[in-house]
């Protein structure tokens, strides 16, 4: 599967790009995830 | 932009909500950052989204300044409030229910101009604390994202209130 992509819209602009993950993004992404909005 | 009058987030008073982003989920992302955010009191991310299976839906509110932030978060469809207090950025999972559709509607407020915050942990205790927060610390950028799953369709914009 490939890596998922990101869409980065600039609210200024009006401008909305896909692109790749970087390696550490795509590592952090994958990281479990845990936290909830009643976390500290 | 075009300025879209909505119900406001606090009972009683009325805001005005300007769009000032939307995204068209379409298959092939899995994460949408909406950037250049400035100028708002509160910022509010509506969605209905469908995933190509179920999973998880998060939310990461970024800032400038300094090393703590807090922020308030209230979901309209749910009617509660919470606070996150988090180092450089806070991570929210929006709904901890898996589902290949999820539907959020959040308004999320900076609240650095507070020096204290109560909150509860995901064990169930509850405790307080007071937090020093960033005082010139504002939302730059919100990050709506799923645990690895491709958002497939739906619509998710975000406001700006005053």
């Amino acid at each position: 599967m490939s890596r998922p992509k990101i869409h980065e819209f600039d609210v200024t602009t009006q401008i909305g790009v896909d692109r790749e993950m970087t390696d550490e993004e795509y590592e952090n992404f994958s990281a479990p995830k845990s936290e909830s909005a009643n976390d500290k | 932009m075009s300025a879209t009058v909505l119900p406001a987030a606090t009972a009683g008073a009325t805001i005005t909500w300007t769009l000032l982003g939307t995204a068209t989920p379409a298959g092939t992302v899995s994460t949408y950052t909406f950037s250049g955010l400035s100028g708002y009191k509160q910022y509010r991310l509506v969605s209905k989204v469908g995933l190509a299976s179920s999973d998880d839906i998060f939310m990461q509110v970024n800032a400038t300044g300094g090393s703590i932030y807090a922020f308030s978060l209230r979901s309209l469809l749910t009617a509660t409030w919470s606070t996150n207090l988090n180092n450089g950025s806070a991570q929210i999972n929006l709904n901890k229910t898996s589902a290949s559709t999820q539907s959020t509607d959040f308004v999320i407020e900076d609240m650095s101009n507070s020096k204290s915050a109560s909150w509860t942990n995901t064990s169930g205790q509850t405790d307080s604390g007071t937090a020093i927060v960033n005082l010139s610390s504002a939302i730059t950028s919100l990050t709506y994202y799923t645990n690895g799953v491709l958002f497939s369709s739906g619509l998710i914009r975000v406001y700006g209130g005053n």
